[in-house]
């Protein structure tokens, strides 16, 4: 029985995040930030799950994987090469270790409101 | 609509995947898909808006909006307004007819906060979708999703909120409808109307110019928004918040995200503005009220996630 579940599931990958030392898996088919989500974890910030407010960007230190397009306001063409990515747009393609490298970003002048 | 601006007439947003967003806004928010361009630009509308686009996608590698354009009542409005724009001091830019499909000259201009701006006067009008003109039925069958009924305003970001506030009024004719006050009086926010809707366009005060907040469309009732959270669930589209309601403007609301993270709501209800209205004012030690009226605080999203 156990076997039957084991072969019928999809690959995971583990997904190491280096500071926080936190990690989680995530199959294929799911965005890095959305498995951590699932995971109950918040290492990662999460804006907009789309690719379009920079919050979740990362980097890849180790592993393989698939991204779709990225917002080119957060990650330029040499950072892409390099391995910096949206973790809402990054599917891993083998386990992965990852640094979280949240850009600067500008706040409403609400803010002081509290 | 003292100056014969009448309504907002389109928003051409920026997405990463246009299959994607075509999902999105097609099948899960309901809009039509009216044509395509050369250019690969995609143009929509909801069901009940008699012109024939009031949505137009463009691929692109960074999401956000390119243009929102406000409908005048005629060609002459149109030369006139642009007439008291340069009179005012704003340069401002023809583009020719058919630049746009099935669309007249417009007049772009920048505004204060960075956003890009247009008037025009004629667009191609294919009539309410679905339903006949001549004794109408009450709504047309095959609609999808969450039955979007028209592009109703956008709220946007950036710096001078005051400034551009007192463009649109004082130079186009329209009215603000309410506003939120630091403790000094500095304008942070402004809710703009060219009509009896509580606002066609809103501005809040932010370092960086031209940023969208959202593109907002309207639905019926409240049931409507409550079906429109279950539709977000079903499809697994990425929620902000809600359903709730705004202190301002009292609109019951869903925040969500498309799939290239710009973000949408849609909305029913909200206050009703007339001419001699005074604007309502909130203060900003009220904002989180005046934002999400029941949880009464931000969202650090509301503050920061932008395209
Ligand atoms: S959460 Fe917005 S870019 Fe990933
Ligand atoms: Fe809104």
């Amino acid at each position: 029985m156990a076997d039957v579940v084991l072969k019928s599931q999809p690959a995971k990958y583990w997904i190491q995040v280096l500071a926080p030392k936190q990690g989680f898996f995530a199959d294929p088919q799911q965005s890095v930030l959305a498995a951590m989500e699932a995971a109950g974890q918040e290492s990662i910030p999460v804006g907009c799950r789309g690719g379009g407010c920079g919050k979740c960007r990362i980097q890849i230190v180790q592993g393989q994987y698939f991204s779709k397009r990225m917002s080119r306001a957060w990650i330029s063409a040499e950072q892409e090469a390099q391995g910096k990515v949206l973790a809402c747009r990054v599917y891993a393609r083998t386990d992965l270790n990852i640094q979280v490298d949240s850009p600067e970003i500008a706040t409403a002048c609400l803010a002081q409101a509290g | 609509m003292k100056k014969g601006v009448m309504r907002p007439g389109h928003i051409q947003i920026r997405v990463l995947d246009m299959d994607e967003a075509l999902k999105h806004y097609v099948d899960l928010l309901g809009m039509i898909e009216m044509d395509r361009d050369a250019q690969g630009r995609v143009y929509l509308k909801g069901w009940t808006e008699v012109d024939k686009f009031s949505l137009v996608l463009r691929e692109a590698d960074q999401p956000g909006m390119d243009f929102v354009g406000f409908k005048c009542v005629d060609e002459v409005t149109l030369d006139n307004l642009q007439a008291d724009l340069q009179a005012a001091g704003v340069s401002t830019q023809e583009i020719p007819a058919e630049d746009l499909k099935d669309c007249g000259r417009r007049i772009r201009f920048t505004i204060p906060t960075g956003h890009s701006f247009e008037l025009f006067a004629t667009k191609k009008q294919t009539g309410k979708w679905g339903i006949n003109p001549r004794n109408p039925e009450a709504w047309p069958r095959e609609l999808k999703g969450m039955k979007a009924t028209r592009f109703d305003h956008c709220l946007l970001y950036g710096p001078n909120v005051a400034a551009s506030v007192q463009l649109l009024t004082q130079v186009l004719g329209m009215d603000l409808a309410e506003q939120v006050l630091d403790p000094e009086g500095k304008q942070l926010a402004g809710f703009v109307t060219v009509s009896m809707k509580a606002h066609d366009v809103a501005f809040i005060e932010h370092p960086e110019p031209g940023k969208l907040h959202h593109a907002s469309f309207f639905l019926e009732t409240w049931n409507d928004v409550l079906k429109a959270a279950d539709l977000i669930s079903m499809t697994d589209t990425s929620l902000d918040i809600g359903p709730t309601r705004h202190g301002l403007t009292h609109g019951q609301t869903i925040y969500f995200f498309d799939p290239s993270g710009n973000r949408n709501e849609v909305f029913a209800g909200g206050d009703y503005h007339y001419p001699d209205h005074a604007p309502v004012t909130w203060d900003v030690e009220q904002l989180g009220k005046a934002i999400f009226y029941h949880d009464r605080q931000l969202n650090e999203r509301f503050l920061t996630v932008l395209t």
